[in-house]
């Protein structure tokens, strides 16, 4: 298909969003809360752009990561108004999260370093990274959402539910702000799991009932490192990698 | 002779069950056969509870109570005379006013979609099909052609009445049009605007009018399946549709093969969890699968990829209602109501009639149901009576917290879908809330963030800080520490959040903020720089202290005073000792020499 | 049409009052829970209504039966934990004995609801969202009732008191005390 991206005149196959063409044509557009390993989410919108559709007259505000690139789309991703609401984003999301190295460097980046509201003190800034890589691509669901509004919160179930976690690391991996931390203690748990010991990438599905070398002492375990340095990512995301790059691009 | 005795909630609770019930015992005693008594829905005049009408000849009795019936009976239903103290007393006139069509508050309506309340048993089908029930539906089946329905409602010009007014016609034509393996068709009986209660009058009182709708809307798109959705906070609503149901199945309108067609069909009823967010048609989906109700962006629109990804159309109770109508009534006729024109382009008008709820500081609260294009000047002072107890008309809140708050200056604009939204506000589902002097415009803004804060996902980013930001901010100013620039900074995170927001619900959160400061500006200016509330709400900003002047010491704010902040004994002055004092305004209320000042 | 009438006579009773009170019966019965999914076809769609029927056997949500829901349909427990505690109709402690709604919608708001709150909150000694030491009363703010002709209003179990007085609203509560 045929579409104009900040002026110039570009091509995109059929279902790329207009982030993915951007993305592919070296356009850097901020998108916290989107990951090539998950569906788009759309949550932080930090992504907007400008659209104009083909024989509209009227420019609209649109998420980038969701919005699909049709024929005769006109983008702009860097116009005043998209400045402007970029900082404003990014002025609430410091407020709520204003000790987050992530938030501070993103925030400080388009010149915003002083929120006008009062803040907050969570570093959790709701992007749903953790929630949708323990759905979508490990499949244990061990954590969501609850309630909703201003008291939107990530939880595992009853606030004390630990039992579906794999201990498999893939939420603190993809968590932008370090608000999710690996347990020590759910390790503990697991490798006790029926009396017998187990590791964490057996129960992962990486490695085979071996027999742990280290004793099942997991803070001296190295496969996080072995697994990240052959793959440059977290291994559970490795599988997620292959399964989407059927996707087209751009 | 049929007796229609309002039984819906509002006229429930001026003991209209026990109205309803000594109608029935008396009749049965005096042994009348030709006199069918009927609990029915909402009248509309709400204000004058417990409501009766006496068909056919139409003579309205208000504020009845059980202890008037055996004279009705034995006055009215007996021997053809009038009860004259149960008449309306028109104010204007002084004069006793017998029939309801006569009425100030009914003439000036046009109750095409309510009238028949009165008159119908909503458990009993047989009303409805006396009233030219199920015609309309008989008439499109017999005829055959699904696309001939989908143009006449588009010719008609009917737009959605839940608020976004969009042409229901082409709604339809886009899903009969869209790809998928079937179809669906939603009736959104979330009424979730605060202050509004059209839907549940219709669904409670007729509720066959909304079920008849949503089978021939069924019939033009293709649906097997339908879906009526009604909030959670309507239990009656969803008794009077699952009564309504089983009988119009019994009656071969809903099911296998509707009434020889071969069209088959039918509808359930689901219930919310309590959640203003799943008025929002991609929420209320969400719900429906079974999931919180988080709404999705609508690049892809819901009649393309709706309900578990298929074609569906989803509309309003009210929308639906209009439906028969218009198939019975033709185009010609519907198409005279209302304003515009809509002959080549249907978002060119504002056809039929829209219900308000008119509530608030109004006197005669209730259902209003008047063509659009009504003022609405006619609508709160010509039917609405204006605002009570000698106080002034302030504002008038319409769209829910989607929506606006109007000054004075601007109530000859005519109420219709587009009118509205070039001052600010919008028509919405119809919620009219009337506000006088003693309304705090930055409270009332609050009050919607404040509801929204809570209502809201929380998905996205800008409405989940935005309303904790803009609630922070106008807390500060109602507290009484608004700074300067507190305005501007309002306007800024609201133009943020307009823009940014992934749903509706965000994208108009900031309307009743945005318009209460271009209206009434001067009242922000005075919470913040002169930290005063001219309308005497905003306790943080309020002292009471005793004019010793007036003071009689007659003792009552004393005895009313909650936090014993009162001191004096009878016949001696009283003292108010502000530092316990919490600022409730009892004694304001109670004192009769205007001693205690604010 | 005889079913016609039988119907009506459904809806007279409804007139008359719904049979209220809170249901006592013991969590965990996993007879009764397994009925509800069956009603409901066991669809994983129908959560909504199979949880709206579980609060109406126990007036709340409790654990052990969340549990048994997410594992009869294959329904991961947080998605459950999510639909529970996002709908507000839903509560997973147990309530009151009585239980009192005050209608905060615009209307009410505007007619006074706010010095109704805290008239009954000084009355009951609890906050809105509470429930009394004693277990007597539970006090919560709802978000318009739909009655706004008579505003302000309240529903104490299930019954609607209507055109509330700050001044007046304590005394009709004494009675639940």
């Amino acid at each position: 298909m045929k579409f104009v991206l900040n002026g110039k005149k570009r091509m995109a196959a059929k279902g790329t969003t207009v982030l993915e063409a951007a993305r592919a044509a070296g356009i850097d557009i901020p998108a916290v809360c989107a990951h090539e390993a998950l569906e788009p989410y759309g949550a932080c919108r930090l992504c907007v752009v400008e659209v104009r559709e083909k024989g509209k007259k009227r420019r609209r505000v649109v998420a980038s990561c969701l919005y699909p690139v049709k024929e005769g789309l006109e983008v702009e991703t860097e116009t005043a108004k998209i400045r402007k609401l970029r900082k404003f984003l990014l002025e609430l999301l410091l407020a709520r999260s204003p000790h987050a190295l992530y938030v501070k460097e993103l925030a400080a980046r388009y010149g915003v370093t002083r929120p006008r509201f009062s803040k907050l003190d969570d570093d959790c800034i709701l992007c749903g990274l953790c929630v949708r890589v323990c759905s979508e691509v490990v499949g244990a669901n061990a954590i969501g959402f609850s309630l909703r509004g201003i008291s939107r919160k990530i939880d595992s179930p009853f606030g004390i539910d630990h039992s579906r976690c794999l201990a498999c690391g893939a939420c603190t991996y993809v968590c932008p702000t370090g608000a999710v931390q690996m347990e020590y203690t759910r390790i503990m748990e697991l490798r006790r799991e029926g009396g017998e010991h187990r590791c964490r990438y057996t129960l992962m599905g990486f490695l085979p009932d071996a027999v742990c070398s280290l004793n099942y002492e997991c803070f001296r375990c190295e496969i996080d490192q072995r697994y990240r340095g052959e793959a440059g990512t977290h291994p559970m995301l490795v599988r997620a990698r292959t399964k989407r790059s059927g996707k087209a691009r751009g | 002779m049929t007796v229609g005795v309002c039984a819906d909630t509002g006229c429930r609770a001026c003991d209209s069950v026990n109205v309803y019930e000594a109608f029935r015992r008396e009749v049965a005693r005096e042994r009348l056969r030709k006199v069918e008594i009927k609990a029915t829905g909402c009248h509309g005049y709400c204000e004058k509870g417990a409501l009766v009408v006496i068909h056919p000849r139409g003579i309205l009795y208000t504020q009845v109570k059980p202890g008037d019936v055996p004279e009705i009976v034995a006055k009215t239903l007996k021997k053809g005379e009038i009860v004259e103290r149960l008449l309306f007393l028109d104010p204007a006139t002084g004069k006793r006013i017998r029939l309801e069509g006569e009425v100030p508050y009914y003439k000036k309506q046009m109750r095409l979609i309510l009238g028949n309340n009165s008159r119908i048993d909503p458990a009993d089908i047989r009303d409805y099909i006396a009233l030219e029930g199920y015609e309309a539906l008989r008439r499109v089946l017999e005829h055959g052609k699904p696309q001939a329905v989908v143009k006449t409602i588009t010719k008609s010009g009917l737009r959605g009445r839940g608020g976004g007014g969009f042409p229901t016609g082409v709604k339809w034509d886009t899903a009969r049009k869209a790809r998928g393996e079937r179809r669906y068709v939603i009736c959104n009986a979330d009424e979730g605007d605060p202050g509004a209660f059209m839907d549940r009058s219709i669904c409670e009182g007729n509720p066959h009018s909304v079920i008849e709708g949503i089978i021939i809307g069924a019939y033009a798109v293709g649906a097997h399946e339908g879906y009526i959705y009604v909030r959670n906070e309507y239990p009656l609503a969803v008794e009077a549709l699952t009564v309504a149901l089983e009988q119009a199945r019994e009656c071969g309108f809903l099911g296998k093969n509707i009434l020889s067609s071969g069209f088959s069909f039918d509808i359930s009823i689901s219930r919310g969890g309590g959640a203003f967010v799943c008025g929002e048609s991609t929420a209320l989906m969400a719900s429906l699968e079974g999931r919180p109700g988080e709404p999705r962006a609508k690049y892809v629109h819901t009649v393309e990829k709706g309900l578990f990804e298929q074609p569906t159309v989803l509309n309003n109770v009210e929308t639906w209602a209009n439906v028969p109508k218009i198939i019975l009534g033709g185009l010609d006729w519907y198409t005279k109501i209302g304003t515009g024109d809509v002959s080549t382009n249907p978002w060119g008008g504002s056809k039929g009639t829209k219900i308000f709820s008119l509530v608030g500081t109004v006197r005669n609260t209730g259902l209003v149901e008047v063509p659009m294009g009504t003022t609405l000047r006619e609508i709160i002072f010509g039917i609405g009576g204006g605002v009570p107890e000698g106080k002034t008309f302030k504002a008038v809140q319409t769209g829910g917290p989607s929506g606006g708050c109007l000054p004075e200056s601007l109530l000859d604009l005519p109420v219709d879908f587009d009118a509205l939204t070039g001052a600010g506000s919008m028509m919405g589902s119809g919620g009219m809330i009337v506000m006088d002097e003693d309304t705090c415009m930055v409270d009332v803004a609050r009050y919607f963030i404040d509801f929204l804060k809570d209502e809201s996902c929380g998905k996205c980013l800008p409405c989940r800080e935005g309303l904790r930001a803009l609630l922070e901010i106008l807390n500060r100013i109602t507290e009484g520490r608004g700074k300067r620039g507190d305005i501007r900074l309002l306007e800024e995170v609201s133009e943020g959040v307009a823009e940014t927001s992934l749903c509706a619900l965000g994208g108009s959160a900031p309307n009743p903020v945005l318009t209460t400061i271009r209206y009434f500006r001067d009242e922000y200016v005075a919470h913040i720089r002169d930290k005063r509330c001219p309308a005497g709400v905003c306790k943080p900003l309020l002292r009471f202290a005793v004019v010793s002047e007036s003071c009689t010491g007659c003792h009552a704010c004393f005895k009313a005073c909650p936090a014993s902040c009162i001191t004096g004994k009878a016949k001696e002055i009283h003292v108010i000792d502000e530092t316990k004092c919490i600022k409730c305004g009892a004694c304001y209320d109670v004192c009769r020499f205007e001693a205690i000042a604010r | 049409m005889n079913k016609v009438d039988s119907i009506r006579a459904m809806r007279e009773k409804l007139l008359a009052g719904r049979g209220g009170g809170a249901g006592t019966a013991r969590p965990q019965e996993a007879g009764v829970v397994r009925k509800i999914l069956e009603k409901h076809g066991r669809r994983a769609s129908q959560i909504i209504a199979i949880l709206h029927d579980m609060q109406g056997v126990y007036n709340y949500l409790p654990e052990p039966d969340l549990r048994l829901i997410s594992r009869e349909l294959d329904i991961p427990l947080t998605r459950l934990y999510a639909i529970a505690t996002f709908y507000k109709a839903f509560r997973l402690v147990p309530r009151g004995r009585h239980e009192v709604s005050l209608c905060m919608g615009t209307a009410c708001h505007v007619r006074g609801a706010m010095r109704v709150k805290d008239a009954i909150e000084r009355e009951l000694g609890i906050k809105a969202g509470g429930t009394t030491d004693d277990m007597r009363v539970s006090f919560e703010t709802v978000r318009c009732l739909g009655c706004c002709g008579q505003a302000p209003v309240m529903v104490v179990d299930e019954a609607l008191v209507t055109k509330l007085d700050h001044l007046t609203v304590g005394t009709t509560l004494e009675k639940y005390r």
